[in-house]
């Protein structure tokens, strides 16, 4: 606690006079984003669904009212998040990284486990399926920007030393090793590269760069040439490279989806009338492939302006992580663009048949509640970086030239 | 290290994942427009084609008719069975117990098929009557078992049976003509098969109301042929009599309506059953009356006397002498009874079926006069009455013939024939000399009942109406007594008509096998007034049997019924008698 009191070499008072309401401060580009994805969303998941008498039990606004209900308690959560202070923030990430461990954990404990798709990745409590794996992202992000930021931050010249990254690479090992075992490679795939970005952008020397990239491909290398990947998994990677190898089986899904997003065309054959979507030719469309949704009904233009939503959400949460006061903050922030950025490029990749199939949904677009929790969770902390960071005329402009001077 | 490189460390990091931002959403949106701009159109015809399945809509088969309209073969409405073995390897025993409880289906076998790997389509069972399929279709529901379809499959039948069964021919199993009319008039009879296109769902259901395109079929038309269905029937149990009864190999019996060349009845033993699949078998399936060709023997003799009576060289009181034997080119020839000199008019060398007489009457034209006037009757070419197959038969060409030919074929051996070749011969005879092409069919009804009447039979004069009445008359010789048929002969009615008896070529060794003959009778009546023809063929008679023995009798029969059936009245003129001998 006493490293703490470094940062709060920022007075309090002057702030909170001269700065107006929080909800002018916001980042109103980031929240439209997030809005307008979010909104796509539903009407994404409500047009995949509304015909499959299978899933809604033949209430065909089931997933529309579930999803909507999903993102309301979701944008509770980060409002909570985005407006609690920024110390409370700190004190809350242990919380959060422990909590995700312990859900991880619980998966295989008898009784609550439970799996989906090969995936050993869910937790039914009391009616809900929950998936740790979402909130263990968020608690890797936190727990390492705290991890790090607690280092340097106690320091005269705040800046990394190697030996503060081995503590930080901990706290993503456990969870790792957790998912793993589950088996669930795309969230593996998609922690990996938001450590990798973490580590990135906290100034590590580059041979822990070029180090954590052998250390990822070699585990990719032992993993295919030990088997330790489940037969579906290999066919996956296979089938990604040829999808006409297996046309009914590892590669329908990739087939399948390019077919759909094909279909579309440059205005798309408008909602709820996208012949393949529709008969429901794509499997998991609500969930990992409601992008292709976007691709068939709402065209080259509608895909297209998801893929531009992205990029300016991620846009935003690098530009929230550069402005950032703090180092917890900035490592926060790049951790969050990270997951977001490398998570959608993985689905929409996926979609478009230039990624293989990993399970992995569309942050706030697809359907699932843990994963929508979890990420409008990511957007409130985003906020709190950005509320945190004082950047108008004047007093901010002094605070901050302090302040940097005394980061780095 | 400083802060300041620390910090630009980081700032150059930023500006890297920016660039990997910048750089991934840009292959997004090359993907996408790869995918939607350019191979658009491609990937929505694949979309079109993994949501629609096409069932073809069989169109009915057109009917094949008699010449009053009674079908000869029908088609009715019947399905097929069929499984989704995806569906029923669960249960395919409870499902297979009730299938064969209703059909004649191999339980094991059926097991086999619905539990079928990797399979969502078998055909259980084609052409199942509807009231059969109904009712395991009603069973399956009430045991609750689903995966058992029926789609529909029409059923060919021939409701006379065996009743012109190698004219009329079959249909295989995957319905295309295979014999007979069904063979000849395929494309027709078959109409045009429509299709039907349904969205379906990727578990392969159809998705009700979706979008389907329905390109109707169109029914086949109805072959309308000459045959009477009643006189047919009547032929065929009586020439099945007479090939039975004189152990021939087989045999044929074909009726003309002389003026119109229709043929009435051709009917042809061995036969077969076309709804039991089990019995066809090559042989029988034949249609031998054009197929078969055959040394005509002394019928031919009707055509050498036309020919020499319009050449003028012959009238029936022709006086001959016939020697007892001649020697041409080193072969013998005789008469198949032994006699000295003697004297017969022309009447009589065909009343007795004299061979020398014919051969030396013959000499009166020449060998391409001959020709000729055999080409004229239509020998050596098909006659394309509408049935698959068909021979030419073999008529040498006259630059090769040597007096043996000249004079054998006058006598009608050393030249090959068909059933219907000699009938449509003997016709033009019996039509005044004007050679009318023999027909099968007489039109095709169309599903809404019009009638396309099918084209005029060409007709040509071959002798002249006097020559062919002199032959007429020279030909009711034969009935009489000192004839060789009184047998044929119809109480009340001119008869007129020549036995056949011809040595018989083995079609294996090609010569003549002693003993063996091709047996024939051809006639008409009124002989003054022709109506019908009637050409009777048993080939190889085991019995001993004559033309005039065994083919006369049923001559007589068919020609009897025709004559009744068609209400033809006798002419009441009185048969002029002519002198056999002089």
């Amino acid at each position: 606690m006493e490293l703490m009191s470094a940062t709060r070499t920022v007075p309090a008072a002057p702030q909170r006079t001269a700065t107006p309401p929080t909800w002018r401060r916001l980042d109103w580009w980031l929240l439209a984003c997030v809005a307008l994805l979010c909104a796509a969303g539903c009407l994404l998941v409500w047009s995949a669904t509304s015909r499959r008498e299978d899933l809604t039990g033949g209430e065909s606004s089931a997933y529309l009212t579930k999803q909507v209900v999903n993102i309301v308690i979701g944008v509770i959560v980060g409002a909570l998040v985005a407006l609690t202070n920024h110390r409370w923030v700190r004190i809350w990430a242990p919380v959060i990284y422990v909590g995700s461990i312990v859900g991880l954990a619980l998966i295989f404990a008898p009784g609550v486990g439970a799996t989906i798709n090969g995936s050993h990745s869910w937790l039914l409590v009391g009616g809900f399926s929950i998936q740790p794996a979402e909130f263990a992202k968020l608690g890797v992000i936190v727990g390492m920007a705290l991890v790090l930021a607690e280092r340097a931050e106690g320091r005269l010249r705040p800046h990394l030393r190697d030996t503060d990254l081995i503590p930080a690479l901990a706290i993503a090992a456990v969870p790792a090793v957790l998912i793993v075992a589950q088996p669930d490679l795309g969230t593996l795939m998609v922690l990996g590269a938001t450590v990798f970005g973490i580590i990135a952008l906290s100034g590590a020397r580059k041979r822990w760069l070029v180090g954590l990239l052998v250390v990822g491909v070699g585990a990719v290398v032992l993993a295919f040439a030990v088997g330790l990947l489940e037969h579906y998994q290999l066919l996956r990677f296979q089938s990604f490279t040829d999808p006409s190898l297996d046309p009914r089986g590892a590669g329908y899904n990739t087939i399948q989806s390019r077919i759909a997003i094909g279909n579309g065309g440059l205005l798309g054959q408008g909602l709820f009338s996208g012949s393949q979507t529709q008969s429901g030719f794509v499997p998991e469309q609500h969930t990992d492939f409601v992008f292709t949704v976007a691709g068939e009904e709402l065209g080259l233009i509608g895909a297209g302006a998801i893929v531009g939503l992205f990029a300016l959400l991620l846009w935003r949460a690098l530009w929230i992580a550069r402005d950032a006061d703090d180092l917890f903050g900035r490592l926060a922030a790049v951790g969050v663009a990270c997951w977001f950025g490398f998570q959608a490029f993985q689905n929409i990749g996926m979609c478009l048949g230039i990624m293989p199939v990993t399970g992995v949904p569309l942050p706030l677009v697809s359907y699932g509640g843990t994963s929508m929790f979890a990420s409008l969770m990511a957007v409130g902390l985003l906020q709190n970086v950005h509320l945190r960071t004082d950047r108008r005329l004047g007093l901010g402009i002094v605070i901050r030239s302090r302040l940097q001077r005394s980061r780095f | 290290m400083t802060p300041s490189r620390h910090a630009r460390r980081t700032a150059f990091r930023m500006r890297i994942c920016l660039l990997a931002i910048a750089f991934v959403l840009s292959l997004f949106a090359a993907r996408l427009f790869q995918l939607q701009g350019l191979d658009g159109n491609a990937y929505a015809s694949m979309a079109t084609a993994e949501g629609s399945a096409s069932v073809p809509l069989h169109a009915s088969r057109g009917a094949i008719l008699d010449r009053f309209g009674s079908e000869l073969a029908s088609t009715i409405d019947a399905v097929a069975l069929t499984a989704d073995p995806m569906m029923t390897s669960a249960k395919a025993p409870e499902v297979a117990a009730i299938l064969t409880r209703h059909l004649h289906l191999d339980y094991f076998a059926t097991v086999a098929k619905l539990r079928r790997p990797e399979s969502r389509f078998v055909y259980l069972e084609r052409r199942v009557p509807t009231w059969r399929a109904n009712a395991v279709m009603a069973d399956l529901e009430a045991a609750r078992l689903p995966g058992v379809f029926t789609e529909r499959d029409p059923l060919r039948t021939y409701p006379g049976d065996e009743i012109a069964a190698n004219v009329v021919g079959l249909v295989g199993a995957n319905g295309t003509g295979l014999a007979g009319l069904e063979q000849q008039y395929d494309e027709q009879l078959s109409g045009v098969d429509g299709l039907a296109t349904y969205i379906v769902s990727p578990a392969g259901e159809r998705i009700p109301l979706a979008d389907t395109s329905v390109q109707q079929p169109q029914p086949g038309v109805a072959v309308q042929t000459t045959i009477d269905r009643d006189v047919q029937w009547y032929t065929d149990r009586r020439l099945h009599e007479a090939v039975v009864d004189t152990r021939s190999d087989w045999g044929a019996v074909i009726s003309l309506d002389v003026r119109t060349g229709q043929i009435v009845q051709f009917s042809q033993y061995p036969t077969f059953d076309p709804n039991v699949s089990a019995k066809r078998d090559i042989d029988k399936l034949s249609a031998r009356g054009v197929q078969n060709v055959y040394e005509p023997g002394s019928v031919e003799k009707i055509l050498t006397f036309a020919a020499l009576s319009d050449a003028g060289k012959v009238t029936p009181r022709t006086r001959m002498k016939v020697p007892g034997a001649l020697w041409i080119d080193g072969h013998e020839v005789n008469d198949d009874w032994s006699h000295g000199m003697i004297r017969l008019t022309a009447t009589g060398v065909l009343a007795k079926s004299s061979n020398l007489g014919t051969v030396l009457a013959s000499r009166r034209l020449s060998d391409e006069m001959l020709y000729d006037y055999l080409r004229s009757f239509g020998l050596g070419d098909v006659t394309g009455i509408g049935l698959p197959g068909e021979s030419r038969g073999l008529l040498p060409e006259p630059s090769i013939w040597a007096d043996i030919n000249h004079a054998t074929i006058a006598f009608g051996q050393g030249l090959s024939v068909t059933v219907a070749q000699m009938a449509a011969a003997v016709a033009a005879v019996a039509n005044g000399g004007t050679y009318v092409q023999p027909s099968l069919v007489s039109g095709f009804v169309e599903a809404d009942g019009s009638v396309t009447p099918a084209p005029e039979p060409a007709s040509h004069r071959v002798v002249s109406e006097r020559a062919a009445r002199q032959v007429s008359q020279m030909l009711e010789a034969v009935i009489l007594d000192g004839g060789t048929a009184p047998l044929a002969a119809i109480p009340g009615y001119r008869v007129a008509g020549k036995t056949g008896t011809a040595q018989r070529v083995n079609p294996e060794s090609g010569r003549y096998v002693a003993g063996q003959r091709t047996i024939s009778f051809a006639g008409f009546a009124p002989a003054d007034d022709p109506r019908f023809m009637t050409y009777v063929v048993l080939d190889n008679p085991k019995d001993g049997s004559f033309g005039g023995t065994a083919a006369a009798p049923v001559f007589q029969d068919v020609m009897s019924m025709l004559l009744q059936r068609y209400a033809v009245a006798p002419t009441g003129t009185k048969q002029p008698s002519r002198a056999l001998e002089w």
